[in-house]
Order: structure tokens, then sequence, then C-alpha cells
């Protein structure tokens, strides 16, 4: 996990953001507040493998965050501290243990956000986490506010119960979800890429891409940039709305895994070869779509067509996000996921 | 209907409708039109049918006549309105293709913004692609569209015309008031580039197609005068039209042109045998050797021509995005069938 912090020497504010999880849209979001250039950021280890190794590292980041020098700056006339969560190696096939031991690490760093909240009696707490419109509506079109979550697999009913804890918590604490529906982009190899990246990167080798899913299946796609930007600027300046919010995060726009095909195919110049499966462990074939009323009004998603063109650019270019504490391979072919 | 089970009706335990309409100088029929609308959504609502209008589309095709903001009043108090905006005037399949891949719908239905097309007909079309098991219904008029024999005639001859010339016998029944199953038409829809035809493009996934008569009548011809066809627009349609075609004509050509070498074989065999045996035959020499040179090498011409064509055809047709095989999901008809049964029973 990622410490970001900024203090200016006035002493007029003063801001700490914990970012958890630099995957696809940890990454995002890290490359945007860096972006700023006015934050100091550290790694420190957070392990989400084994429980009691977490709650150890979970005490070495309340150390660090409560020492004297930045607990005397909670009291600067601006003080905001802000965890970002958007961790986890749960997909939509992970099974029951997967889903027990990510809500055990989710517990570790909500009893972190508790703590802290004690110890910095002067500041205003946000958590911000980044949820899955999919894992909770799966199956359900036009998705909109008042849609009621209905999951049907363990990694939905693991949002479900993330939301539902992350309600429970002291009402002082600002809680802000961000349920995103298929977000796809490139980072980094060895990195969740999403259908739109896996199709790219076999399509550029003539490889066969498998997809659990049918040609028909809709779904809302959203680049990982929109996210990982629009998270920062909820950071930056969103500090003084309402406590709690839901966003949903998507396009608006249904698309069909054919018409990803053929939009892949154009930009790429070549044919995509696709394998579909149907397995039940692994089926994904029911349609998640969103109604674009429902979404927010200061979000601007990009295009599906730019889309799948910045993240063409990425692959080709190789282009790979630097994130302290990740030691990425260079672009080894074996390590491309041909699935999906 | 409790025994529905299928994949993507299993939470909302309806089959799932989404109306597209292209609006470009709709002002004046859209309050009326979405009234129409509501009014089906309302009827399929209260009386528990297995349907849901769960969104209507509206396409504004860079309307100048102040269609927009009426769009978008209607949007406010209707969350199911959908309106997108298109950044210029694209045309009016160019419009339906964008609304088509804007919606989530079991089934989509395409219509005019000129109350042309009445919603209450959707009941109509829904139940004709699950009596026949079909997979796109086009609305054809029952009686004249215009009230105008002139015009109605000339629209029918256009169609036989290019139904022949592209051997698509569908063409007869293109119509803008179309029911189409919606994975077909997301797909159709995006496979169309600037110049494919979208009916052709509907042909290339299915050919479980089929037409219903009904009492259609084009509102703003009869009282204005005015059609939205202009000779320029028909030649246009019908350009796409033959340019997304497998072009029938093409192999009429080639097949002219066997015959003609062929005839200057066969001909040509019987003047060498009278040159050999009976020289006495031929009062003119040259002339009949020079046709039948010309005619042999016109036909083999024409036919070498039609295989380029022909080879021409088979690669515009795959960077059209013809498919070479789609799957289709029909498990849900039975329901919407059963329904349809039952109603018709009380």
């Amino acid at each position: 996990m990622i410490i970001f912090q900024r203090k200016d020497r006035r002493g007029k504010e003063f801001k700490i953001i914990l970012l958890f999880g630099t995957g696809l849209i940890g990454t995002s979001i890290y490359n945007s507040i860096n972006r700023q250039a006015v934050y100091s950021s550290s790694y420190f280890p957070f392990n989400w493998n084994c429980p009691e190794q977490g709650k150890k590292d979970a005490a070495g980041i309340f150390q660090y965050l409560t020492s004297d020098f930045l607990v005397s700056c909670s009291h600067y006339a601006s003080s905001q501290i802000a965890f970002v969560w958007c961790a986890g190696k749960a997909g939509f096939t992970a099974t029951k243990k997967i889903m027990n031991d990510e809500l055990i690490s989710y517990g570790t760093v909500l009893d972190l956000v508790r703590r802290i909240k004690e110890s910095f009696s002067g500041s205003k707490i946000f958590i911000h986490l980044l949820s899955s419109s999919g894992g909770l509506f799966e199956g359900q079109r036009l998705i909109h506010d008042e849609s009621v979550p209905q999951p049907k697999r363990f990694y939905g009913h693991l949002k479900y119960v993330q939301e539902q804890r992350l309600m429970e918590l002291n009402d002082e604490i600002a809680k802000k979800v961000y349920r995103l529906t298929s977000v796809y982009g490139f980072v980094g190899p060895g990195q969740r890429m999403g259908l739109i990246p896996t199709l790219i990167a076999n399509g550029m080798r003539n490889k066969v891409s498998t997809i659990f899913g049918s040609s028909s299946t809709l779904r809302d796609y959203v680049l990982n940039e929109d996210v990982g930007f629009y998270i920062k600027k909820k950071l930056f300046h969103d500090c003084g709305s309402g406590n709690t919010a839901i966003y949903l995060l998507g396009s608006g726009k249904p698309s069909s895994i054919l018409e990803i095909r053929h939009f892949v195919e154009e930009v790429i110049g070549r044919k995509i070869y696709l394998e579909f499966r149907k397995t039940s462990q692994t089926e994904n074939t029911l349609d998640i779509t969103l109604n674009s009323s429902a979404l927010p009004v200061d979000w601007s998603p990009t295009d599906i067509i730019s889309g799948i063109r910045l993240v063409k650019e990425g692959i080709i270019s190789g282009k790979v996000s630097r994130v302290p504490g990740k030691n990425r391979l260079p672009f080894v072919e074996d390590k491309m996921n041909s699935t999906w | 209907m409790a025994g529905l089970h299928h994949a993507n009706i299993g939470i909302m335990n309806k089959i799932a409708i989404t109306t597209v309409t292209p609006v470009y100088s709709g002002r004046n029929f859209l309050p009326e039109l979405i009234v129409k609308i509501e009014q089906v959504r309302d009827r399929w609502r209260n009386t528990q049918a297995p349907l849901e209008l769960i969104e209507a589309i509206f396409v504004n095709d860079a309307s100048e006549d102040g269609s927009l903001p009426v769009l978008y009043e209607i949007q406010k108090t209707r969350p199911w309105v959908n309106v997108i905006n298109l950044s210029r005037n694209f045309g009016q399949h160019q419009a339906t293709i964008a609304g088509i891949l804007h919606s989530s719908g079991d089934w989509v239905v395409t219509m005019d913004e000129d109350l042309q097309h009445d919603p209450s007909h959707i009941d109509t079309l829904l139940e004709s692609a699950v009596k026949s098991d079909m997979d796109i219904i086009y609305a054809n008029p029952e009686q004249s569209v215009h009230e105008n024999p002139l015009r109605d005639w000339t629209s029918r001859a256009f169609k036989g015309l290019v139904s022949y010339a592209t051997g698509n016998p569908h063409v007869r029944e293109f119509n803008s008031f179309r029911l189409i199953r919606g994975s077909i038409a997301r797909a159709s829809g995006s496979v169309c580039s600037h110049g494919t035809y979208f009916d052709v493009a509907l042909c290339w996934f299915s050919s479980r197609i089929s037409s219903v008569k009904l009492p259609l009548k084009d509102v703003r011809f009869v009282e204005s005068g005015k059609s939205g066809y202009t000779m320029r627009k028909l030649f246009s349609h019908a350009r796409r039209m033959i340019v997304s075609s497998e072009t029938k004509i093409v192999r009429f050509g080639a097949a002219i042109g066997f015959f003609a070498m062929f005839v200057a074989v066969v001909v040509g065999a019987k003047i060498l045998f009278n040159k050999l045996f009976y020289p006495e035959s031929i009062p003119v020499e040259g002339w009949t050797s020079l046709f039948l040179a010309l005619m042999f090498f016109s036909g083999l011409l024409a036919i070498l021509s039609g295989i380029v064509l022909e080879y021409i055809s088979v690669i515009l047709l795959h960077i059209q995005g013809k498919p070479t095989f789609f799957v289709v999901d029909r498990l849900t008809d039975r329901f919407l069938l059963d329904y349809y049964q039952d109603k018709k029973k009380k």
C-alpha cells in the first residue's frame, strides 16, 4: 500500500491518503495523484494473503501515522485522512475461501480506520471503497440508483458485505462507494487487464482469446484512467460533501463482445480469434448494463473506441506504470493472460 | 411465469423491450409519441404481462427544429427515456444503429418519430415473432401509406427492383417499423459501417424474417405532401443496398457471357466444319469468323469480369463484417408464446 501526504508550511492544510491496492485501478489512482506533484509518497507492505501478517503490517502503518509530527499536523486548519480500498485478489471466479480471506484483510483496514479516528480526533476521515456493479447486480440491466443488489456469486457477496461493513462505521467518517462496471486498461504485464486489453494483446500476436461468455453478452466498459482521475478528483475536491455517497461509474452504453471484437479489429487492423467456452464454474454470460441517467453529473467517461486506441498505444509502447514496492516484469509474452 | 429461469431474465422476471426512435424533425410529434409509448409500458405493468419496456431511446440526429429540448423535457420526468445526441446529421439508418447499440433489451423495436408507427402495435409484432419463431418482424402497410397511388406504387416498384438486383427476397418487406431480437440487432449494428444497409446486415444474421400487415399511415406526407424520402435519398438507399448485398446482377452478367461463349464455340465449330467440307456454302468470307471471335472474347471477358466482381463482393462483405456464424438464444420465446396464448383464451 502507498501513503501520500501533503502538508503546507503555513500550517493550513494537512492531508494523508492511504491507498490499499496497486492493481489496475490502484495504479491508475496512484498515477492520477502523482501527476499533482505536491504529494510525497511512501510504500508500506500490507499482506492480504496472510491475515496475521496483515495485522502486523497494519500495526506498522498505524505506528507511522501516529508519529508525533503527523499527529501535531492534524491540528492544521484543514486536516484530512482518506483511505482508498481498491485491493484484493478476488475476481468474478473467486471461491468462498478467497472471499473470506479478503474480508479478513478488509476488516483489518476498517480496524485501522477506527483507531486512526480516535488518534486524529481533529481530522476529517474519509473512506473510498471501490465496489463492483457487476458483482452486486449481475444479470440486471439498466442499473440505477435504486437498483437492489442481488449478488449471484462469492465475488458479489464479498462486495456486498464490504459495503455493509463500511456503512456500519461511525457516522463521522465520510463514506464514498464507487460501483464500477467492467474496467479495462493496461498498466503493465502481470496485472489483471480485462477483456479489451486481452483481445488487443492476443490479436497483435495472432493468438486465440478464450471467452467464458457468449458473443452477445452485454457489459458496460470503463477505462481505468477515467476511474483513477475521478477518484483523485473526489479525494481532492469533494471533501465537504455529504458523509455517504454511492457513485455508479460506467459508460452508460452497453457493448456486446461482438461489438468490442469489431472495434478492436478495426483499431489493431488484424483479425481477432475467439474461442467461446461455457463451464459452470466460469460461466459469465449474464448481461450487466447501466442506466446512463444514473451516472454522476461530474463524470465524463472516454468513449470506447478512444479507450481501445489508448490501451493499444500503451501495450505497443510497453508503457509500464512504476508503483513503489512493485517490481514489474518487463513485457514477457507468457505472462499475458489469454482468457477473459 | 413461475418457470422463468433463463439467465438474463432471472432477476427482472420479465422480457425486456427497448424502443429506438431516430429524431430529425419530430418536435410536433414527440409529446404524443412518448404518451403512446408510455401507455404501452403502463399497460404491460398493470396487466402483469411478462414484458417490461425498460427504455425508450431517442437519437437526436442533429435536428434543427428544436426537437432536442423537447426530448430533454420528456426525459426529466421519465427516467426510462434515454436521449442520445449525435454530433452531426448522419442519417436515419445511422441514428437507428446508434440507438440500437445503446440498447439493452431482449427485443428492440425501431420506429419513426412522426406517429406513422403506433407503439400499440408492438404487441402484434411480438406475438407474430414468437408464434412464427422469427427473429425479425417488419410492419408492412395493409393499405395505402401515403394516400397517393403513384407514391405507393413507386415505393413498391423500387423495392421490387432492388430485390431482384440483389437477390434478397426480404427487401420488399423492409420497413423502419421493425421488431428485432436484441442480440441480432446489436450484432448487426456493430458490424455496420457507413456504407452498409442496416436491413441487409440483419439478413446476414438471420433468415427468420417475416412481416405483418398493420395500418400504417405517413401522417406527415398525407398532411403536408412532403416526404422524408427524396429521389436522391431513394437512389442513395438503392446504392447502399446493392453495395451491401451479394449482387445477383453480377452473376447474371457472367451467365450471359458464358452463354455467348458457348454459342460462339458451337456456331464456330459448325462454320469450321462447313469451311472444311462445304466451302461453297459460305458466300461472304471473314465476316462470320470476325463476329464469332468477337462474341467468344466478349463472353470470356464477361465471365472474367464476373469472377473478379465476385471476388470483390466477397472481400467487401468480409470487410463489412458479414459473419461466419452467429449464436442465438431463443429460449425465452416460449414464455411469451404462453402469455399470448393465455391472453387469447381469456
